[in-house]
């Protein structure tokens, strides 16, 4: 689906992405890495957004600078929010639509129908200005793959969105891949990859550090002596109603690795090696026990961590 | 491209209408209406000696009791000025009549006196009224006039209007001209800026066709609002200013702003497709030192200008070249009309083509992509 042969890409002097090299077959990817690391670069030259400065780009077989037909395929929801805020949900998706070359009927058909896949039916003729960001989220998502397009890409979606957001956002993507589609999704928070993908391209410094399977990037850590990423902790700051309660859940749980309560004992910090697991189940929990949550964090070190020892690797400081 | 490019232009009309985009129109219109209105008020002031043209009106001779002979004109302000007949000696001694403006009586009704349309109170002056009566017929005034005097020839007089050559080049500095130049780069200079800024380029430039479609919708949508200020514009103006041949005058203009529009839009767009960041000031001071100051340069370089064909189409449409001064012919051609009108029409296909293909080639890096 996609070959990248020592791709490098330079703003001037800054390097965007340095001297890449994969082959990805059609199927679900996620590209982790820490802000500022290149991945949003790397989403640009495949979408033929950038051109590579070296290096070359084949995305289903045709390098994708100034190919419209290969745009047709590919479905993006880029990290930047939307910022119209006197036009409909409805509208804009449409309007996105119609430039694939729909015409004005089939484009308003395929955009209700895409904004009703991310549960935007009840709020589509609203203006986007007076949505909060996680509804600005779905909307970017449906605009993607209102054209239904063979590859999705999307870069950070799950920021802003609450956990009954993620939860939903999750399950729509799953669908997408159950469906046979293939897509990438870039994150700096890697349990949300995770969540969806099983394939990863761990992306730091512009460089690729590691790629394929978890399991692969799993073993490679592991024989290195290192933690590997089912090990890795994440930690976990909830904000809610009843701090005690959701504690006590927690731990009948069995997913935590340590518990604590900070700021005056209205938040739980939380440690787990299975943050999937945790987040799937937490809006069950919250729903349960009728818990209302102010504020949710995830610093996500575990990453920082697994991203530290794969630099010492790949500078050869880990023999 | 064109279903693209419609497809734009439609939303982008649509998501545009918005309070300040509509205040920056109404003043954009409101301008060249302000500057007319101040020159028609004080149209009365302006010297008709001056002027040239079919401002000229016969008015009836009046041979009052005193035996002097008037002359009384009433313009449509309802200034009334009366005038003298005198006779003075000429270079060759001879003596000839000339008419003189007759300084006020005193305790009289005479120069400089205002009546309002519809008004039945007899003048003091029995000139006046003589006057008022040869032009409303029999009957003008509801009582007699104090006096009386009789019509005894006509002669033709000059209204204080501006000479016809003085609207067109006041309406075609301020049409086609100022509001066109200023609302195109309003609105067309910053098409690929304003996607950048608003973050919203990447959502268009990721569709078929989508960079070309942006240009195109957005250059459309351009040419749009500014054809809009200049069609009500010009409309209120000539209604303001009423010149001679109105509807000649309003079609020249619009055509000129018309042609205007498009030529000086696709040269815009592509300041705005090569210069992402000061694309605007790049095209203000290439207005400025080419539009402007090459234009009026003597020389074959000045044909390279949008403003050259514009001007000589103003003064073909309105059949100005006999009017011209000779020295004035130097800046002007001497190509038909339709010449100009193909040479405007290319530049502006060209232009339009250029900025085409550099929006696709070009790379736009946003401070995401760092």
């Amino acid at each position: 689906m996609i070959e990248l042969r020592n791709v490098t890409k330079l703003y001037g002097t800054v390097i965007g992405v340095n001297d890449i090299s994969a082959s990805l077959a059609p199927g679900a990817y996620g590209l982790v890495g820490p802000n500022g690391s290149g991945k949003t670069t790397l989403l640009s030259l495949i979408t033929g957004q950038l051109r590579p400065t070296m290096g070359s780009i084949r995305v289903f077989g045709e390098p994708p600078w100034n190919r419209d037909a290969l745009l047709r395929t590919i479905g993006l929801c880029p990290a930047v929010d939307v910022l119209f805020s006197n036009v409909s949900a409805l509208d804009w998706v449409r309007y996105l639509v119609e430039l694939h070359g729909f015409g004005r009927r089939e484009a308003r058909r395929r955009a209700e129908q895409a904004l009703d896949q991310v549960g935007m039916s009840a709020h589509m003729k609203r203006m986007i200005g007076t949505y909060s960001l996680g509804m600005r989220q779905r909307t970017k998502l449906a605009q993607a793959f209102a054209h239904d397009p063979e590859l999705l890409i999307l870069d950070e979606p799950f920021n802003g969105l609450d956990p009954i957001g993620r939860f939903q956002m999750t399950s729509v993507l799953r669908a997408w891949i159950r469906a046979g589609r293939s897509l990438i999704l870039a994150s700096h928070i890697l349990h949300e990859v995770e969540a969806i993908s099983p394939s990863f391209l761990l992306i730091r410094g512009g460089r690729l550090l590691a790629s394929g399977p978890a399991e692969e990037v799993h073993t490679m850590v592991d024989t290195k002596t290192e933690a590997p990423v089912s090990e890795v902790v994440s930690a976990i700051r909830i904000r809610c109603s009843d701090p005690r309660l959701l504690a006590r859940k927690l731990v009948e749980s069995g997913l935590i690795e340590s518990i604590s309560f900070v700021d005056n004992r209205q938040v739980v910090l939380l440690a787990t090696c299975q943050p999937n697991v945790v987040f799937e189940r937490l809006p069950h929990w919250l729903d349960e026990l009728n818990i209302r949550v102010d504020e949710m964090q995830s610093p996500d070190e575990s990453l920082e961590n697994l991203f530290s020892s794969l630099m010492r690797m790949h500078r050869g400081e880990v023999s | 491209m064109l279903h693209g490019a419609l497809s734009v232009f439609r939303f982008e009309l649509r998501r545009t209408v918005t309070w300040s985009r509509v205040a920056i129109w109404l003043i954009l219109v409101a301008f060249p209406i302000f500057i007319v209105s101040v020159m028609k008020y004080c149209e009365r002031y302006f010297d008709p000696t001056l002027a040239e043209g079919p401002s000229i009106r016969e008015v009836p001779t009046i041979r009052g009791n005193d035996g002097r002979l008037t002359q009384v004109t009433i313009n449509h302000n309802g200034r009334v000025r009366v005038y003298e007949q005198v006779e003075v000696p000429d270079s060759n001694g001879r003596l000839t009549k000339k008419k003189v403006l007759r300084p006020t009586d005193p305790g009289t009704e005479t120069n400089g006196q205002s009546r309002q349309p519809g008004d039945e109170t007899p003048p003091d002056n029995p000139e006046i009224a003589a006057a008022i009566e040869t032009a409303d017929g029999e009957g003008a005034f509801s009582g007699e006039p104090n006096g009386s005097a009789t019509a005894d020839e006509t002669s033709s007089y000059q209204e204080p209007r501006y000479p016809p050559w003085l609207w067109g080049g006041v309406l075609f500095g301020l049409i086609p001209e100022v509001i066109t130049l200023f609302g195109l780069l309003l609105w067309i200079t910053p098409l690929v800026h304003a996607e950048l800024e608003g973050k919203t380029w990447v959502f268009l430039a990721s569709r078929p066709r989508g960079r070309v479609s942006v240009l195109v919708g957005k250059y459309l949508t351009g040419v749009t609002w500014t054809l809009l200020a200049g069609l009500v514009s010009t409309t209120v103006c000539i209604l303001i200013a009423r010149p001679d041949d109105a509807l000649r005058f309003w079609w020249a203009i619009m055509a000129l702003v018309a042609f205007s529009c498009v030529s000086y839009g696709s040269m815009y767009s592509l300041f705005g497709v090569l210069f992402r960041r000061r694309a605007m000031v790049i095209a203000v001071a290439y207005t400025l030192i080419f539009e402007f100051l090459v234009s009026f340069i003597p020389a074959v370089i000045n044909q390279l200008t949008v403003q050259y064909r514009l001007r000589n189409l103003l003064v073909t449409w309105l059949d100005w070249r006999d009017l011209m001064p000779p020295e004035a012919m130097i800046l002007l051609g001497n190509e038909p009309a339709w010449l100009q009108m193909l040479v405007l029409c290319g530049v502006t296909v060209v232009l339009l083509v250029a900025a085409g293909v550099a929006i696709q080639r070009k790379e736009y890096v946003t401070a995401s992509d760092v």
